[in-house]
């Protein structure tokens, strides 16, 4: 019959199977990056219930398992985004300085057709982030690319540590200094709006263990702002800090310090490589840009060969997108590693893999291929640096994801039923593909954008 | 970083104290000894290539040596013609975010004058930044509305833009899209299409206008007689009109492709489309006019959602297999360096290394019509040269040497410097 | 001058006859009062309640209330006696949920705050303590009296706004003032994520964690308070906050929250907040929410969907319609295509139905629009009591969309419970709404058919204690189909007004792409007024006028020699026009 009916049929299927379901699956005598152990020629790889069983080679398949060729193939973990926008329908609540309150995982949106996209190219988990519109933004969430449910839930990675956004630097000055003559105006105001965050938020804890200890009897006013700095102070929460100068990133450090806060990672940091040393000395991570320099003035000064000054300096460092676009191809982002400062073939990889799964505090559970982990695994054809690599498949808890052999073109889930094929076309425009700023300057300036 | 590059540095430069400071490129007699030379044009050989007065002066066995010349060996390197980016803001921007570094958006809707070329900035700090990976020339547009200005080729070595200027230049047009701007474009599918509308209702005007001009300006050359007007804008259109020069069209959407075909042949213009993402859609249309194509950038989202997750990456494969004659471009500004990896995932989803390759060399050389200086390693052409350890779209490569117009490039940019200076900082962590 | 000022008094006393209309259903001040308020509809199927259709049926309806039901019941002296035979009976429906009666915001210009991190509750959209009878204000709104001459008897009101609009009342669909129709006050607190603009909370996240603050904070002043009022001594005085106070009822689960979610991301954040919070809660203006079916169907949740389908898909028209856009499109890119490229254009087209991405594409519509059609047939099948409400739906589309429903699989009866039983139990109105039984509210309606029979016609509505009857139209003369509408001539024109008849001549010139109209009254026959905004499509005439100020909407359709249509006047209304050729084309 036609054959997008067929297409359809197949479409179906593929979703047919519950989210969150564990998958058993065997992947036969491929080329196993695992990342913690090496590269193992001819080896095969066991997930039962979602989870790594065994490598090794000569396993046999378990009755339940599907088994996959890997034959000539390479078979590594999924790849990690520690810095993403997709799955998301909002991004920032721009409306203040600090906004603790907001969490992005309330506006999840597991239609979005990037998550495939995603998929299609290695990625299994990504970092849901707010945006970089205040020094405090909010909440983020850490997803599994359980693409094909409607339930939000289904996407969330249980379990993951709960992270937040910061942000220094142009961002948060532009929105709210110069778009509303609010504090912060410069880089001097964001640290004040850091210091007097966490001070309120100290004070926010003594009042309510006075009032719980029956030391006052008036209820403070409950703020989930404040809960969520607190949680902060109590070591809770991961910070993932947009920041790109490095006085700006010495700057938190130290607010950091002073307050006993131990646990963040920066992002884009891209003058991360003139303070590696004291990064790696306060055991901040490091997630950057394989390449975008020069957006904007704070990034004039970059260089692509920073995520090889921060590794050698011992610096935890992970390759992120922040963009529905570099989401497809983080293998490839990786691989400019190698051109710019020499990474060896696991150095490169760990970018995108154990990396960032320490920033986000899950790398116990997943980034490298290893007995007892989560069944997430990419398989190319090629090796996955190699610009001529392509993605065959893309496994997330032992279920397939992703399979270049079963790939219908249209694999969105929400359909507008009264949209017509003509009026679905948007012009490609690389300023539309950054959402750091989302939802900001459609609210204030009106259809001006920028960059990160 | 690399050992050899070192030691050529000591060789080339190591007589002057001064030139040790700053790394100034060389004009001189090069011989690349034993190399292999990826031609384009005639294959790949083993053999020597001698750069002279600019020029490929010769290719083959060379033994005959002139006195002064420099010899690098390249026993296990590769010699490719510098690529060609047909479409970047190169040269006209220097910070994203900051309008008065800007210079390649005009105002207004028709300005056809404006010439790209009289802004490129020759010391732009992204200009190393990109031929350091191989690219040695590209088209650097203006943007804007209907006729957003004049585009120029230019070669990324020189201290003017005359001493850049590679030899073509067009005027853009922007076809009226159906499509959304973006993703925050709200405009109402109606308006969309009353917009598009009235966009080609005004091309159309300005059209009829440009070609009343030209029979104006005939007529007064003929008669020997002088225009009474100044109209820098149908000037600039006139050659077009006359079909002396070419026009680049930049047209995405798939029915905007097969309206701007039919435009052109009411016309009877010589065009060059630009952007064409979704080529694929109409590919044999395109081949059946005859005109080509310059496409990019390859790593970027579809169109619709509704595409699939690979298109923009088949699209260059799609419409070189259907006969159309295809380009890429990275319609970048500092990130042009990525041209080679553009092409290198058209190659691998389905263009081949082959046709990748020709697609941002000889490909786009013939469409700007440049080729008999550009593009390929054929001898008396342009000595736009770099020589690398591998295959250049491999991001594992490193490009080692780099010559333009027979000048040898210092292998250095922002990026590299702040490497060398940081990678190991002193004081380290501490005071 | 002179003349044009009558024209206009004529209209305005017109209007002024207008304003008694409202105040009492199908009287006037002026006209005849009703003689009886007691009513005996005579041997009628009466659908008494869902599925239960009670044949050769008789319903005395005396003072608004329905007195008795049943095959024998006797004729009082001064009944005014209708005769239903063959006609059926139903209870007047409830919507659900409605903005009927709540003019729309008015479009303004961004309020500026000076801090937008913490605005003012009302700017912010933060008013749970507004209620319907504040936000109804004077009802001059028709959507109350569209529903009404629908079948709807109540409607469970709330009010418009931003994320907390206020409470929900419910009401008769009767045309008295509020007063008099409210049925029930302050029943529920309607809730939307809808962000507020440029302030907080301005987006769907800050609506969520805005929702929380004030839920937790109304939790712990609620309890704070309770304390206090038994011993304030020693105690800080409370702070009592309008908002906080508003939200008492709900963190006491006395108020349900109507959360309106009408798509399947607005359904989960409003079970992850039910989820945290644990309120009384009902899912409402639901159009999308089958995705997440399951969770509905575990949580027990109330669920109200919405009227609103999408445009019918007919996968023909649809085709046609693309091909069109492109042969349009083509036609002004290129010259005019003469034999032979037609040809190839038809092979082309041929070609373009092969195109997969096309295809995939409409199949895929195909199955979301059946999806969205089908889902208050699941949600019958999966066992969920829900009801129905007009929040999103033009008012001429309920009836079509409450077919397709049916079409898709729902029930008739299922579908009669959504809008009767189903609603008057989730809203506490049972005792007096939602079945004809002997005691409740006579607020029902007769129609000549089966209410789901395509064909069917409302013949009669009972309202308030009043009656409004439909009489049929005069069949129009229909011209046969393909036969050109032509305009082009002197028209008579009638409006009716409550009061009155107003007549006059109107004369249609130039060509169809090319009108020009010109008006008067029968009163001023030498004082014609211009006509702008002309627009005819198809047989469909729209054009206004202006009277010394005042805008007149005129919208008819053209059947042959004679039209038939409305004329809108500005908060006024609208009127019926009709209308006949009086002279045709020279």
């Amino acid at each position: 019959m036609n054959k997008y009916i067929l297409v359809l049929c197949v479409f179906a299927l593929a979703f047919s199977s519950q989210a969150q379901e564990m998958g058993n699956i065997l992947i036969k005598n491929g080329t196993v990056i695992t990342i913690s152990d090496g590269v193992k020629e001819n080896t095969d790889v066991l997930v039962t219930n979602g989870k790594i069983k065994k490598i090794g080679k000569g396993i046999k398949a378990p009755e339940n398992a599907k088994t996959i060729d890997a034959t000539g193939k390479f078979v590594m973990p999924g790849i990690i985004d520690a810095h993403s926008h997709i799955a998301l329908e909002t991004v920032n609540e721009a409306t203040n300085p600090v906004t603790s309150e907001v969490f992005v995982g309330d506006g999840l949106d597991p239609q979005d057709v990037a998550i495939y996209r995603a998929l299609a190219g290695g990625v299994t988990i990504s970092h849901a982030m707010h945006g970089s519109a205040n020094a405090v933004g909010g909440e983020c969430e850490t997803i599994k690319h359980r693409y094909g449910t409607w339930d939000p839930d289904e996407l969330r990675m249980q379990g993951a540590p709960r992270t937040i956004k910061f942000a220094l630097g142009e961002n948060p000055m532009r929105v709210h200094g110069e778009g509303r003559n609010i504090t912060p105006n410069t880089r001097m105001g964001v640290e004040q709006v850091f210091r007097k965050a966490f001070a309120e938020a100290e004070m926010y804890k003594k009042d309510w263990a006075d009032f719980n200890s029956g030391k006052t009897k008036t209820p403070p006013v409950y703020s989930r702002r404040m809960e969520t700095m607190k949680d902060i102070l109590n070591g809770e929460i991961i910070i993932h800090c947009h920041s790109y100068r490095a006085d700006e990133i010495l700057m938190l450090m130290n607010v950091l310090s002073d307050f006993g806060v131990k646990k963040i990672c920066f992002q884009h940091v891209n003058e991360g490589f003139k303070v590696a040393p004291e990064l790696a000395q306060f055991g901040a991570g490091a997630s950057v840009f394989s390449d975008w320099w020069a957006y904007k003035f704070e990034v004039y000064y970059s260089t692509a060969y920073n995520a090889a000054i921060l590794s050698r300096n011992g610096v935890v460092t992970s390759i992120n997108s922040d963009s529905g676009e570099l989401i497809r191809h983080l293998y490839h982002e990786a691989a400019k590693t190698q051109r710019y400062g020499d990474l060896s073939d696991n150095e490169a990889l760990k970018l995108i893999t154990i990396n960032p799964a320490i920033q986000l505090g899950i790398d116990d559970r997943v980034g490298s291929l290893e007995v007892g982990k989560d069944g997430d695994i990419a398989i190319f054809n090629a090796h996955p640096l190699s610009i001529y690599a392509i993605p065959q498949m893309t496994i997330v808890d032992g279920v397939v994801k992703f399979d270049i052999e079963n790939d219908p073109d249209d694999m969105r889930i929400d359909i507008d039923p009264e949209e017509k094929f003509q009026d679905s076309f948007i012009e490609l425009d690389s300023e539309d593909e950054d959402r750091c700023m989302q939802d900001v300057f459609s609210e204030l300036f009106l259809g001006e954008t920028h960059k990160h | 970083m690399n050992k050899l590059y070192i030691l050529l540095i000591f060789i080339v430069f190591g007589f002057s104290a001064e030139a040790q400071m700053v790394n100034k490129s060389q004009k001189g007699t090069f011989l690349l000894k034993d190399a292999t030379l990826h031609t384009v044009t005639n294959g790949t050989i083993q053999g020597d290539l001698l750069i002279k007065d600019g020029k490929i002066a010769e290719i083959g066995t060379i033994t005959q040596m002139d006195a002064g010349s420099t010899t690098i060996m390249c026993t296990g390197m590769h010699v490719y013609p510098g690529f060609i980016d047909g479409g970047t803001n190169l040269g006209l921007s220097e910070v994203g975010s900051i309008s008065l570094t800007q210079d390649y958006r005009e105002l207004g809707d028709f300005t056809p004058h404006m010439q790209a070329l009289t802004a490129v900035n020759p010391n732009s700090v992204a200009i190393p930044v990109t031929r350091t990976n191989g690219v040695t020339s590209v088209i650097s547009k203006t943007a804007g509305g209907l006729f957003p200005g004049t585009a120029a080729l230019i070669n990324l070595h020189g201290y003017t833009p005359n001493q850049m200027f590679a030899g073509f230049k067009a005027v853009q047009m922007n076809f009226p899209s159906t499509g959304k701007r973006g993703r925050w474009d709200r405009r109402k599918p109606e308006d969309i299409k009353k917009d598009g509308e009235k966009a080609m209702k005004k091309m159309n005007d300005i059209w009829d206008k440009a070609r009343q001009y030209a029979a104006i300006d005939s007529a007064a050359k003929a008669t020997n007689q002088k225009m009474d007007d100044f109209n820098p804008q149908m000037e600039a259109l006139m050659p077009i009109v006359r079909g002396e020069a070419k026009l680049m069209i930049e047209v995405n959407k798939d029915n905007d492709i097969k309206a701007a075909i039919k435009w052109v042949e009411k016309n009877k213009l010589d065009v060059i489309f630009t952007g064409v993402s979704e080529g694929y859609r109409v590919a044999k249309e395109l081949a059946k006019s005859g005109i080509p194509v310059i496409t990019g950038p390859v790593l970027s989202v579809p169109g619709r959602s509704s595409a699939s997750y690979d298109v923009s990456y088949k699209n260059p494969s799609i419409m070189h297999k259907a006969g159309v004659k295809v380009a890429i471009r990275s319609n970048e500004t500092e990130n042009v360096r990525n041209l080679p990896f553009n092409a290198g995932f058209a190659a691998a989803y389905g263009m081949g290394v082959e046709e990748a390759l020709k697609s941002i060399t000889i490909i786009p050389a013939e469409i700007l019509g440049v080729s008999d200086q550009l593009g390929s390693l054929e001898k008396g052409k342009i000595a736009n040269i770099f020589i690398s350890n591998g295959d250049p779209f491999e991001t594992k490569t490193q490009i080692e040497h780099l010559f333009i117009n027979g000048y040898k490039v210092p292998m250095e940019s922002r990026h590299t410097l702040l490497y060398d200076e940081f990678l190991e900082r002193d004081p380290g962590a501490g005071k | 001058m002179t003349k044009s000022k009558h024209f206009k008094l004529e209209l305005l006393g017109l209007f002024l006859c207008m304003f008694f209309v409202n105040i009492g259903f199908a009287q006037n001040s002026n006209d005849a009062k009703e003689v009886t308020n007691t009513y005996y509809i005579k041997n009628a199927f009466v659908v008494q309640k869902p599925g239960m259709v009670l044949p050769n049926t008789s319903v005395l309806i005396k003072d608004g209330l329905i007195q008795s039901v049943g095959p024998n019941v006797e004729i009082p002296f001064d009944a005014k006696v209708i005769d239903a035979d063959s006609m059926y009976v139903y209870a007047g429906f409830i919507d659900a949920c409605s903005h009927a009666g709540i003019k729309e915001e008015e479009k303004k210009d961004r309020p500026r705050v000076k801090n937008p991190g913490n605005p003012p509750k009302k700017l912010a959209g933060i008013t749970p303590q507004k209620t319907v009878r504040e936000a109804i204000g004077e009802k001059l709104d028709k959507s109350m009296a569209e529903l009404r001459d629908l079948g709807f008897g109540f409607v469970h009101v709330v009010p418009r706004g931003r994320m907390l609009p206020g409470q929900g009342s419910i009401l008769t669909t009767g045309s008295g003032a509020t007063d008099e129709t409210l049925v029930k006050e302050n029943t529920s607190l309607f809730t939307q994520f809808k962000p507020a603009r440029g302030m907080f909370p301005a987006t769907t996240i800050g609506v969520m964690s805005q929702f929380r603050d004030l839920y937790k904070n109304a939790e712990y002043s609620n309890t704070y308070l309770k304390s206090y009022n038994m011993q304030p001594k020693g105690l800080t005085k409370p702070n009592h906050s309008a908002e906080l106070g508003a939200m008492f009822p709900v963190v006491n689960k006395q108020m349900p929250v109507f959360f309106y979610t009408a798509k399947v991301r607005d359904v989960n954040r409003a079970l992850i907040l039910n989820n945290e919070l644990g309120f009384k809660m009902v899912l409402t203006g639901v159009r999308q929410g089958w995705p997440l079916m399951d969770e509905i169907v575990a949580g027990k949740h109330s669920v109200v969907l919405s009227m609103h389908l999408p445009e019918k898909i007919e996968d023909p028209e649809e085709e046609k319609e693309e091909d069109k856009e492109d042969a349009e499109k083509e036609e002004k890119s290129g010259e005019k295509e003469e034999g032979e490229k037609k040809k190839e254009k038809k092979k082309k087209k041929k070609k373009k139905e092969e195109d997969p991405a096309l295809a995939m594409m409409k199949a895929k519509k195909k199955k979301s629009h059946d999806e969205y059609v089908g889902q208050a047939a699941l949600f019958e099948k999966k066992g969920i009591a829900f009801s129905l409400s007009s929040l999103d739906t033009k008012t001429k589309e309920i009836k079509p969309n409450l077919l397709r429903m049916v079409e898709g699989g729902l029930s008739e009866k299922g579908a009669l419970a959504a809008l009767t039983t189903n609603p008057a139990s989730l809203l506490g109105i049972s005792n007096v709404a939602g079945t004809v039984e002997q005691g409740k509210i006579a607020n029902i309606f007769i129609t000549d058919k089966s209410f789901f029979d395509k064909e069917s016609k409302i013949k009669y509505v009972f309202n308030d204690g009043g009656l409004k009857e439909f009489k049929e139209k005069k069949k129009k003369k229909k011209g046969s189909k393909g036969d050109d509408v032509s305009v082009i001539g002197t028209w008579n024109y009638t409006v009716e007004v409550p009061n009155d008849t107003q007549t006059g001549i109107m004369i249609v010139d130039g060509s169809d792409d090319n009108l020009t109209i010109r008006i008067n009254s029968a009163d001023e026959p030498e004082d014609f007024v211009d006509a702008t905004n002309i627009d005819l499509d198809g047989n469909n005439l729209t054009f206004d006028i202006n009277v010394e100020g005042i805008p007149y909407s005129i919208d008819v359709t053209l059947e042959g020699t004679d039209f038939e249509g409305s004329v809108s006047v500005a908060e006024f209304g609208s009127f019926p026009m009709t209308g006949s050729l009086k002279d045709g084309p020279k």
